[in-house]
Protein backbone atom coordinates (compact mmCIF):
# COMPACT_ATOMS: atom_id res chain seq x y z
CA UNK A 1 0.00 0.00 0.00
CA UNK A 2 2.73 2.39 1.05
CA UNK A 3 4.72 1.56 -2.07
CA UNK A 4 1.71 2.34 -4.24
CA UNK A 5 1.26 5.67 -2.54
CA UNK A 6 4.92 6.53 -3.11
CA UNK A 7 4.71 5.45 -6.73
CA UNK A 8 1.50 7.41 -7.26
CA UNK A 9 3.02 10.47 -5.63
CA UNK A 10 6.14 10.22 -7.77
CA UNK A 11 4.12 9.78 -10.94
CA UNK A 12 1.89 12.74 -10.05
CA UNK A 13 4.86 14.94 -9.30
CA UNK A 14 6.50 13.92 -12.55
CA UNK A 15 3.39 14.66 -14.58
CA UNK A 16 2.98 17.99 -12.81
CA UNK A 17 6.60 18.94 -13.43
CA UNK A 18 6.41 18.30 -17.17
CA UNK A 19 2.90 19.66 -17.75
CA UNK A 20 2.71 23.41 -18.31
CA UNK A 21 0.71 24.97 -15.54
CA UNK A 22 -2.55 26.35 -16.90
CA UNK A 23 -2.59 30.09 -16.34
CA UNK A 24 -5.81 31.64 -15.20
CA UNK A 25 -7.78 33.01 -18.13
CA UNK A 26 -6.83 36.59 -18.87
CA UNK A 27 -8.53 39.34 -20.71
CA UNK A 28 -7.84 39.04 -24.42
CA UNK A 29 -4.66 40.79 -25.53
CA UNK A 30 -5.97 44.08 -26.83
CA UNK A 31 -8.50 44.72 -24.05
CA UNK A 32 -6.01 43.61 -21.43
CA UNK A 33 -3.34 45.93 -22.83
CA UNK A 34 -5.69 48.92 -22.97
CA UNK A 35 -6.81 48.31 -19.40
CA UNK A 36 -3.21 47.96 -18.31
CA UNK A 37 -2.21 51.30 -19.83
CA UNK A 38 -5.16 52.92 -18.04
CA UNK A 39 -4.36 51.44 -14.65
CA UNK A 40 -0.58 51.57 -14.90
CA UNK A 41 -0.48 55.27 -15.77
CA UNK A 42 -3.90 56.33 -14.46
CA UNK A 43 -4.91 57.73 -17.82
CA UNK A 44 -8.09 57.76 -19.85
CA UNK A 45 -8.52 56.54 -23.38
CA UNK A 46 -9.78 58.65 -26.21
CA UNK A 47 -12.40 57.53 -28.68
CA UNK A 48 -10.87 57.00 -32.08
CA UNK A 49 -12.81 58.31 -35.05
CA UNK A 50 -13.48 55.87 -37.83
CA UNK A 51 -11.34 58.00 -40.09
CA UNK A 52 -8.23 57.18 -38.10
CA UNK A 53 -8.97 53.52 -38.34
CA UNK A 54 -9.54 53.92 -42.04
CA UNK A 55 -6.05 55.37 -42.34
CA UNK A 56 -4.44 52.14 -41.35
CA UNK A 57 -6.86 50.14 -43.44
CA UNK A 58 -5.81 52.31 -46.32
CA UNK A 59 -2.45 50.64 -46.04
CA UNK A 60 0.01 53.50 -46.02
CA UNK A 61 2.32 51.35 -43.89
CA UNK A 62 2.07 48.59 -46.42
CA UNK A 63 2.85 51.06 -49.15
CA UNK A 64 6.10 51.84 -47.45
CA UNK A 65 7.17 48.25 -47.36
CA UNK A 66 5.90 47.11 -50.71
CA UNK A 67 4.73 49.68 -53.16
CA UNK A 68 3.26 47.02 -55.40
CA UNK A 69 0.95 45.70 -52.71
CA UNK A 70 -0.69 48.71 -51.14
CA UNK A 71 -3.87 46.93 -50.02
CA UNK A 72 -2.00 44.38 -47.97
CA UNK A 73 -2.87 45.79 -44.60
CA UNK A 74 -6.36 46.58 -45.74
CA UNK A 75 -6.85 42.87 -46.16
CA UNK A 76 -6.08 42.52 -42.54
CA UNK A 77 -9.76 42.37 -41.75
CA UNK A 78 -9.83 43.85 -38.32
CA UNK A 79 -8.11 46.78 -36.74
CA UNK A 80 -8.66 47.82 -33.15
CA UNK A 81 -7.16 51.02 -31.90
CA UNK A 82 -7.16 53.02 -28.71
CA UNK A 83 -5.25 56.24 -28.27
CA UNK A 84 -4.37 58.21 -25.18
CA UNK A 85 -3.60 61.85 -25.83
CA UNK A 86 -1.96 64.62 -23.87
CA UNK A 87 -1.67 62.77 -20.59
CA UNK A 88 1.24 62.08 -18.30
CA UNK A 89 2.99 58.80 -18.95
CA UNK A 90 6.13 59.68 -17.03
CA UNK A 91 4.77 58.54 -13.66
CA UNK A 92 3.53 54.97 -13.46
CA UNK A 93 1.11 54.27 -10.63
CA UNK A 94 3.09 51.22 -9.58
CA UNK A 95 6.78 50.42 -9.26
CA UNK A 96 6.48 47.51 -11.66
CA UNK A 97 8.06 48.19 -15.05
CA UNK A 98 5.45 48.39 -17.78
CA UNK A 99 7.39 45.81 -19.76
CA UNK A 100 6.88 43.18 -17.04
CA UNK A 101 3.32 44.26 -16.34
CA UNK A 102 2.40 43.85 -20.01
CA UNK A 103 4.00 40.42 -20.19
CA UNK A 104 1.98 39.38 -17.14
CA UNK A 105 -1.21 40.89 -18.51
CA UNK A 106 -1.10 38.88 -21.72
CA UNK A 107 -1.93 35.22 -22.01
CA UNK A 108 0.79 32.76 -22.93
CA UNK A 109 -0.35 32.63 -26.56
CA UNK A 110 1.06 36.10 -27.11
CA UNK A 111 4.79 36.09 -27.83
CA UNK A 112 6.96 39.18 -27.72
CA UNK A 113 8.25 40.09 -31.16
CA UNK A 114 9.79 43.50 -30.68
CA UNK A 115 10.48 45.51 -27.54
CA UNK A 116 12.09 48.92 -27.81
CA UNK A 117 12.76 51.03 -24.75
CA UNK A 118 14.29 54.43 -24.65
CA UNK A 119 13.78 55.83 -21.12
CA UNK A 120 15.65 59.06 -21.93
CA UNK A 121 13.11 59.89 -24.62
CA UNK A 122 10.27 58.39 -22.57
CA UNK A 123 9.43 56.02 -25.37
CA UNK A 124 8.42 52.40 -25.17
CA UNK A 125 7.20 50.22 -28.00
CA UNK A 126 6.06 46.64 -27.61
CA UNK A 127 4.92 44.36 -30.39
CA UNK A 128 3.40 41.03 -29.46
CA UNK A 129 2.03 38.42 -31.82
CA UNK A 130 -0.12 35.34 -31.76
CA UNK A 131 -1.30 32.96 -34.40
CA UNK A 132 -4.80 33.42 -35.77
CA UNK A 133 -5.44 30.58 -38.17
CA UNK A 134 -3.32 31.24 -41.23
CA UNK A 135 -2.72 34.83 -40.18
CA UNK A 136 -1.13 36.54 -37.23
CA UNK A 137 -2.58 39.00 -34.78
CA UNK A 138 -0.21 41.77 -33.90
CA UNK A 139 -0.59 43.79 -30.74
CA UNK A 140 1.31 47.06 -30.71
CA UNK A 141 1.59 49.15 -27.57
CA UNK A 142 3.43 52.42 -27.91
CA UNK A 143 3.91 54.79 -25.04
CA UNK A 144 5.51 58.19 -25.22
CA UNK A 145 5.88 61.08 -22.79
CA UNK A 146 2.38 62.51 -23.39
CA UNK A 147 0.68 60.06 -25.77
CA UNK A 148 0.12 56.35 -26.12
CA UNK A 149 -1.57 53.96 -28.50
CA UNK A 150 -2.70 50.37 -28.38
CA UNK A 151 -3.32 48.72 -31.72
CA UNK A 152 -4.33 45.24 -32.74
CA UNK A 153 -4.20 44.19 -36.34
CA UNK A 154 -4.45 40.93 -38.20
CA UNK A 155 -1.75 40.37 -40.79
CA UNK A 156 -0.90 37.83 -43.40
CA UNK A 157 2.33 36.01 -42.54
CA UNK A 158 4.23 37.33 -45.55
CA UNK A 159 3.31 40.89 -44.61
CA UNK A 160 4.58 40.28 -41.12
CA UNK A 161 7.85 38.88 -42.44
CA UNK A 162 8.31 42.01 -44.55
CA UNK A 163 7.56 44.24 -41.58
CA UNK A 164 10.03 42.50 -39.30
CA UNK A 165 12.79 43.22 -41.75
CA UNK A 166 12.89 46.55 -40.02
CA UNK A 167 11.54 45.87 -36.53
CA UNK A 168 12.82 49.21 -35.23
CA UNK A 169 10.14 50.99 -37.18
CA UNK A 170 7.53 48.25 -37.12
CA UNK A 171 5.74 49.36 -33.98
CA UNK A 172 6.28 53.03 -34.60
CA UNK A 173 5.06 52.85 -38.17
CA UNK A 174 1.92 50.95 -37.31
CA UNK A 175 1.09 53.18 -34.37
CA UNK A 176 1.75 56.34 -36.36
CA UNK A 177 -0.24 55.09 -39.32
CA UNK A 178 -3.10 54.40 -36.99
CA UNK A 179 -3.27 58.07 -36.26
CA UNK A 180 -1.69 57.90 -32.84
CA UNK A 181 1.12 60.15 -33.91
CA UNK A 182 4.62 60.18 -32.60
CA UNK A 183 4.89 60.44 -28.87
CA UNK A 184 6.00 63.89 -27.85
CA UNK B 1 11.92 -9.39 -1.03
CA UNK B 2 9.42 -6.87 0.21
CA UNK B 3 12.23 -4.57 1.19
CA UNK B 4 13.77 -5.01 -2.23
CA UNK B 5 10.47 -4.11 -3.94
CA UNK B 6 10.16 -1.04 -1.81
CA UNK B 7 13.71 0.02 -2.70
CA UNK B 8 13.05 -0.55 -6.37
CA UNK B 9 9.97 1.62 -6.15
CA UNK B 10 11.89 4.31 -4.34
CA UNK B 11 14.65 4.11 -6.90
CA UNK B 12 12.10 4.33 -9.71
CA UNK B 13 10.43 7.31 -8.06
CA UNK B 14 13.79 8.97 -7.53
CA UNK B 15 14.76 8.40 -11.15
CA UNK B 16 11.46 9.83 -12.40
CA UNK B 17 11.84 12.91 -10.26
CA UNK B 18 15.48 13.36 -11.17
CA UNK B 19 14.80 13.03 -14.88
CA UNK B 20 11.92 15.48 -14.79
CA UNK B 21 13.98 17.97 -12.82
CA UNK B 22 16.78 17.72 -15.34
CA UNK B 23 14.63 18.25 -18.41
CA UNK B 24 15.85 21.83 -18.94
CA UNK B 25 19.46 20.72 -18.63
CA UNK B 26 18.93 18.04 -21.27
CA UNK B 27 17.76 20.75 -23.64
CA UNK B 28 21.15 22.46 -23.54
CA UNK B 29 22.06 21.13 -26.97
CA UNK B 30 19.48 23.43 -28.55
CA UNK B 31 21.09 26.25 -30.54
CA UNK B 32 18.84 28.85 -28.88
CA UNK B 33 20.55 30.76 -26.12
CA UNK B 34 18.90 31.73 -22.86
CA UNK B 35 19.29 35.49 -22.64
CA UNK B 36 17.03 36.20 -19.67
CA UNK B 37 20.10 36.78 -17.52
CA UNK B 38 20.55 40.08 -19.36
CA UNK B 39 17.07 41.36 -18.58
CA UNK B 40 18.21 43.24 -15.50
CA UNK B 41 20.19 45.57 -17.78
CA UNK B 42 16.96 46.99 -19.17
CA UNK B 43 16.52 49.28 -16.17
CA UNK B 44 20.06 50.68 -16.58
CA UNK B 45 20.13 51.03 -20.34
CA UNK B 46 19.37 54.22 -22.17
CA UNK B 47 18.14 52.13 -25.07
CA UNK B 48 17.01 48.53 -25.19
CA UNK B 49 16.08 46.53 -28.25
CA UNK B 50 14.72 43.01 -27.93
CA UNK B 51 13.75 41.06 -31.03
CA UNK B 52 12.30 37.54 -30.98
CA UNK B 53 11.32 36.20 -34.35
CA UNK B 54 10.53 32.54 -33.98
CA UNK B 55 10.02 29.69 -36.38
CA UNK B 56 6.24 30.17 -36.55
CA UNK B 57 6.59 33.54 -38.29
CA UNK B 58 9.44 32.52 -40.54
CA UNK B 59 7.88 29.21 -41.52
CA UNK B 60 4.49 30.76 -42.18
CA UNK B 61 5.64 33.90 -43.97
CA UNK B 62 8.86 33.25 -45.85
CA UNK B 63 7.50 30.68 -48.33
CA UNK B 64 4.89 33.21 -49.52
CA UNK B 65 7.48 35.82 -50.47
CA UNK B 66 7.63 36.12 -54.22
CA UNK B 67 10.73 34.80 -55.92
CA UNK B 68 9.90 37.01 -58.90
CA UNK B 69 10.18 40.21 -56.84
CA UNK B 70 13.91 40.98 -56.41
CA UNK B 71 13.49 42.41 -52.89
CA UNK B 72 11.26 39.62 -51.69
CA UNK B 73 13.46 37.01 -53.32
CA UNK B 74 16.45 38.40 -51.45
CA UNK B 75 14.64 38.14 -48.11
CA UNK B 76 13.34 34.70 -48.97
CA UNK B 77 16.84 33.51 -49.71
CA UNK B 78 18.20 35.05 -46.51
CA UNK B 79 15.56 33.37 -44.38
CA UNK B 80 15.89 29.99 -46.01
CA UNK B 81 16.71 27.41 -43.31
CA UNK B 82 16.55 30.10 -40.60
CA UNK B 83 14.37 28.99 -37.68
CA UNK B 84 14.65 31.91 -35.33
CA UNK B 85 16.24 35.32 -34.87
CA UNK B 86 16.79 36.59 -31.35
CA UNK B 87 18.50 39.88 -30.52
CA UNK B 88 19.08 41.71 -27.28
CA UNK B 89 20.85 45.02 -27.51
CA UNK B 90 21.57 47.56 -24.81
CA UNK B 91 23.11 51.03 -25.04
CA UNK B 92 24.19 52.81 -21.89
CA UNK B 93 24.84 56.44 -21.03
CA UNK B 94 28.00 55.67 -19.11
CA UNK B 95 30.63 52.98 -18.74
CA UNK B 96 30.45 50.19 -16.20
CA UNK B 97 26.71 49.59 -16.43
CA UNK B 98 27.24 45.96 -17.38
CA UNK B 99 29.88 43.59 -16.12
CA UNK B 100 32.09 40.81 -17.41
CA UNK B 101 29.75 38.44 -15.58
CA UNK B 102 26.90 39.54 -17.84
CA UNK B 103 28.93 38.70 -20.93
CA UNK B 104 30.26 35.54 -19.33
CA UNK B 105 26.71 34.38 -18.63
CA UNK B 106 26.13 34.23 -22.36
CA UNK B 107 29.60 32.99 -23.24
CA UNK B 108 29.32 30.08 -20.82
CA UNK B 109 26.43 28.69 -22.86
CA UNK B 110 28.76 28.56 -25.83
CA UNK B 111 31.40 26.51 -24.06
CA UNK B 112 30.01 23.15 -25.14
CA UNK B 113 31.92 21.17 -27.81
CA UNK B 114 29.24 21.76 -30.47
CA UNK B 115 29.84 25.50 -30.36
CA UNK B 116 33.04 26.87 -31.83
CA UNK B 117 34.31 30.39 -31.94
CA UNK B 118 35.03 31.36 -35.52
CA UNK B 119 35.65 35.08 -35.14
CA UNK B 120 37.15 37.13 -32.38
CA UNK B 121 37.86 40.78 -33.05
CA UNK B 122 38.93 43.27 -30.45
CA UNK B 123 39.80 46.87 -30.95
CA UNK B 124 40.46 49.11 -28.00
CA UNK B 125 40.84 52.02 -30.35
CA UNK B 126 37.35 51.62 -31.69
CA UNK B 127 35.98 50.26 -28.41
CA UNK B 128 34.53 47.16 -29.99
CA UNK B 129 34.74 43.46 -29.22
CA UNK B 130 33.04 40.96 -31.45
CA UNK B 131 32.89 37.21 -30.96
CA UNK B 132 31.08 34.94 -33.37
CA UNK B 133 30.27 31.35 -32.47
CA UNK B 134 28.82 28.64 -34.68
CA UNK B 135 26.95 25.55 -33.55
CA UNK B 136 27.28 22.44 -35.62
CA UNK B 137 25.25 19.27 -35.47
CA UNK B 138 26.47 16.37 -37.56
CA UNK B 139 28.78 18.68 -39.50
CA UNK B 140 25.91 21.01 -40.31
CA UNK B 141 25.56 24.54 -38.97
CA UNK B 142 22.48 24.75 -36.77
CA UNK B 143 22.96 28.10 -35.12
CA UNK B 144 25.11 31.15 -34.77
CA UNK B 145 25.72 33.47 -31.85
CA UNK B 146 27.34 36.88 -31.80
CA UNK B 147 28.44 38.74 -28.71
CA UNK B 148 29.40 42.32 -29.45
CA UNK B 149 30.24 44.86 -26.81
CA UNK B 150 32.02 48.10 -26.19
CA UNK B 151 32.30 50.05 -22.97
CA UNK B 152 28.79 51.47 -23.34
CA UNK B 153 26.92 48.86 -25.31
CA UNK B 154 26.22 45.17 -25.38
CA UNK B 155 24.52 43.17 -28.12
CA UNK B 156 23.82 39.47 -28.31
CA UNK B 157 22.51 37.94 -31.51
CA UNK B 158 21.35 34.37 -31.77
CA UNK B 159 20.18 32.95 -35.06
CA UNK B 160 18.82 29.42 -35.03
CA UNK B 161 19.11 27.39 -38.21
CA UNK B 162 21.59 27.47 -41.00
CA UNK B 163 23.52 30.72 -41.18
CA UNK B 164 27.03 31.16 -42.46
CA UNK B 165 29.17 34.26 -42.15
CA UNK B 166 28.17 35.51 -45.57
CA UNK B 167 24.49 35.26 -44.68
CA UNK B 168 25.11 36.90 -41.31
CA UNK B 169 26.83 39.83 -43.02
CA UNK B 170 23.91 40.21 -45.39
CA UNK B 171 21.47 40.15 -42.50
CA UNK B 172 23.21 43.04 -40.75
CA UNK B 173 20.93 46.02 -40.48
CA UNK B 174 17.84 43.85 -40.96
CA UNK B 175 15.60 41.80 -38.67
CA UNK B 176 16.87 43.75 -35.68
CA UNK B 177 20.46 42.66 -36.25
CA UNK B 178 22.62 45.73 -35.79
CA UNK B 179 25.29 46.65 -38.27
CA UNK B 180 28.37 45.16 -36.66
CA UNK B 181 30.53 45.84 -39.68
CA UNK B 182 31.56 42.21 -39.76
CA UNK B 183 32.76 42.81 -43.29
CA UNK B 184 35.83 44.58 -42.02
CA UNK B 185 36.12 42.54 -38.84
CA UNK B 186 38.44 39.70 -38.17
CA UNK B 187 39.07 37.00 -40.68
CA UNK B 188 36.96 33.94 -40.21
CA UNK B 189 38.51 31.16 -38.15
CA UNK B 190 41.51 33.24 -37.22
CA UNK B 191 41.14 34.85 -33.84
CA UNK B 192 42.80 38.23 -33.77
CA UNK B 193 44.95 39.58 -31.04
CA UNK B 194 44.13 42.80 -29.28
CA UNK B 195 44.52 45.96 -31.27
CA UNK B 196 46.63 47.92 -28.88
CA UNK B 197 46.79 51.27 -30.57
Amino acid sequence: MRERVILLLAATLTVLSITPIARPSKEEGYDGAVKLVETHYKVKRKKVPLLARAAIKGGRAAARIASSSIPELSEAGSVRLTVFEDQDFSRPATGVPFMSALRDALSAEWSPLVQLLSPGDNEQTYVYMREAGEKFRLLVVRIGRRDAAVLEIKLRPETLVKLIQDPDVLGKTLADEAGAGAPQ
Amino acid sequence: MKIKTFSTLKLFSFLLLTLSAQAPALAQGVPRLQLESLDHLTSRASQTVVISVDERVLKAGAPFLKSTDPDEAKVKELLKDVKGIYVKSFAFESEGEFSDADVQGVRSQLNSPDWSKIVEARSRKEDVNVEVFVKTDAAKVSGIAVIAFGSKDLTVINIVGFVDMDKLRRMEGQFGIPDLELERGAKEGKPQSDDKD
